[in-house]
């Protein structure tokens, strides 16, 4: 029983990650809260889906696709929400980024309607016995996936120039901008990447639940931004171990309390923001100046 | 080399800066002069970009870069010591001298890194520790040493000795002057009148926004209302 609490634990927690770091990774640039992330992480799921009919059985393409498509489309919100709005307030872009939510959930209603939709089978769901706990084929690749990613991520962020350059104008923008790193181009690849990562998990997310509807943005995007907070926002490190905690919490606290199930990732935020509000990985640590 | 006219810099409807001509010829150290809220910063911020609010005209080389984004300044080769250091506290040594070369894609990176670690050998010794560890004069070497990283065409520096003990300010106008001989022409703010002119080629004192005297640094040190109001000297 508690290998597999721990097990799915982990499985819902690796896509609570990678949804986690669009939130972080947007913050960490832009200092605010992309409120709709949630529904982008949606969308990706359609575009999955999409993707799959259209490419068929052969997960790592319909993976790629999904991931460039839900990239362009965080790109095209930047240019549309946020771009304008570079040098207002933040509350300003946080309201405009609650809009683009709305805008975008809508829509969905609006051209997909309220039915839900299976995924086409991208490969055979096979069950494993570990020890006294069951996995299938499905589980497995989430997991492996979401660690695939999230090791490509850390490779990008630590080791490329571009990488470098997004924990740089984190940091510090202005000084950045004087090292010649733009900004626009910084923000530009953070969308994409924190939206790709959206896309492969609700491409995950429709094949483990082989659901794909409307309204799965919501919850997901609300827990993925616990998530976010209780790894420290602005954190990449801690989106990812944010993500994984979060996941096996509720885990095992829906085991005891299987009817509060969206009610134990809340109280894990409320919890975080009054006993340690910089998360687990203060991403503003060293930001003490002179 | 930067040849600047009646800049003009405002935060709203303030203006802190009223028009001020200043250049830097090839080779030299200039050092700008003044005391708390004088408007250096402002000047310097405005001459890379960093404040877009301005007035008058900044030229590199003949080229008019006024209103320029600062990464666009970057890309001139004009490189920028900010006030405060501000390196990047949570990457490392290594990781700061690269962001200096950002723009860079040529092959002599890795030298320019060597000629830094000869000008401050700590640095080599540190280059995994994350700058917000460092010490606040090996952050004003790290600092100066990611400005040099950029290959550039001349450097400007805001308050380099502020906030360090003498003997490290000391060394570090020496190594200041050191990258200024070996052929960089540098702009320094500075507000240690005494070390600055007597490092300096020429100087612009700075009051409430405008040049209230300039001149080459031995005769602004031997000059009567800058003995008395920057270098405490009573007669
Ligand atoms: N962001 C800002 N908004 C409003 N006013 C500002 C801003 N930055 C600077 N000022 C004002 O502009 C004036 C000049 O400031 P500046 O920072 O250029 O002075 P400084 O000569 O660099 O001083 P210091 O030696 O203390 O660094 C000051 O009166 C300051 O209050
Ligand atoms: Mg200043």
């Amino acid at each position: 029983m508690f290998l597999q609490q721990l097990i799915n634990g982990l499985m819902l927690g690796s896509v609570y990650a990678l949804i986690a770091l669009g939130y972080t990774m947007v913050y960490g640039v832009m200092k605010f809260i992309n409120f709709a992330h949630g529904d982008v992480f949606m969308w990706g799921a359609f575009l999955g889906l999409l993707s799959a009919k259209f490419i068929g059985p052969n997960f790592i393409v319909v993976l790629l696709l999904t991931m460039l498509l839900t990239g362009v489309l965080g790109v095209v919100i930047e240019r549309i929400a946020y771009r304008p709005l570079r040098h207002a307030p933040r509350l300003v872009v946080t309201t405009s980024a609650i809009g683009m939510s709305l805008i975008l959930s809508n829509l969905a209603r609006l051209l997909i309607g309220s039915e839900t939709y299976p995924i086409p089978k991208l490969l055979a769901v096979k069950g494993f016995h570990l020890g006294n706990a069951l996995i299938n084929t499905t589980q497995i690749l989430t997991l492996v996936t979401a660690v695939v990613l999230m090791l490509l991520l850390q490779w990008f962020i630590n080791g490329t120039r571009y990488g470098k350059a997004i924990r740089a104008a984190s940091e510090d923008s202005e000084t950045a901008g004087l090292m010649g790193i733009s900004m626009d181009q910084v923000v530009m690849v953070t969308f994409f990447i924190g939206s790709a990562l959206g896309g492969a998990a609700g491409l995950l997310v429709g094949m483990y639940y082989d659901a794909v509807y409307a309204t799965m943005g919501f919850s997901a995007g609300l827990k993925a931004f616990t998530a976010a907070i209780l790894g420290g926002i602005g954190s990449i490190p801690g989106a990812m171990i944010g993500g994984l905690i979060l996941g096996v919490v509720e885990n095992f606290g829906a085991s005891v309390l299987s009817s509060y199930r969206d009610g134990i990732a809340f109280a894990v935020m409320i919890l975080v923001l009054l006993f340690k509000p910089g998360g687990l990985f203060n991403a503003f640590i060293y930001q003490k100046r002179v | 080399m930067l040849t600047v006219k009646n800049l003009e810099v405002s935060y709203g409807a303030i203006r802190a800066v009223h028009g001020i001509t200043l250049n830097v010829e090839a080779g030299e150290l200039v050092t700008l002069i003044g005391n708390n809220g004088a408007g250096k910063t402002s000047t310097l911020k405005a001459i890379t970009g960093v404040i877009s609010n301005v007035k008058g005209s900044v030229e590199l080389n003949g080229e008019n870069i006024t209103k320029m984004p600062s990464d666009k300044i970057a890309a001139k080769k004009m490189a920028m010591v900010p006030e405060g250091r501000r390196v990047f506290a949570g990457m490392n040594v290594r990781e700061n001298l690269e962001m200096g070369a950002y723009l860079r894609r040529d092959s002599e990176v890795q030298q320019d890194m060597e000629k830094v670690f000869t000008l401050f050998p700590v640095l080599k010794e540190r280059l995994k520790q994350q700058a917000g560890t460092l010490s606040g004069g090996e952050q004003q070497m790290l600092a100066i040493g990611r400005a040099i990283m950029a290959k550039p065409q001349i450097i400007l520096m805001d308050e380099p000795s502020l906030g360090l003990a003498p003997i490290v300010v000391e060394s570090i106008f020496e190594s200041i002057k050191n990258i200024n001989l070996q052929g960089i022409p540098i702009l320094m703010v500075e507000q240690n009148v005494f070390l600055a002119l007597n490092v300096a080629d020429r100087g612009y004192v700075m009051e409430n926004g405008v040049i209230a005297v300039e001149g080459m640094s031995q005769d602004l040190l031997q000059n009567e209302m800058v003995q008395r109001v920057y270098l405490g000297m009573e007669d």
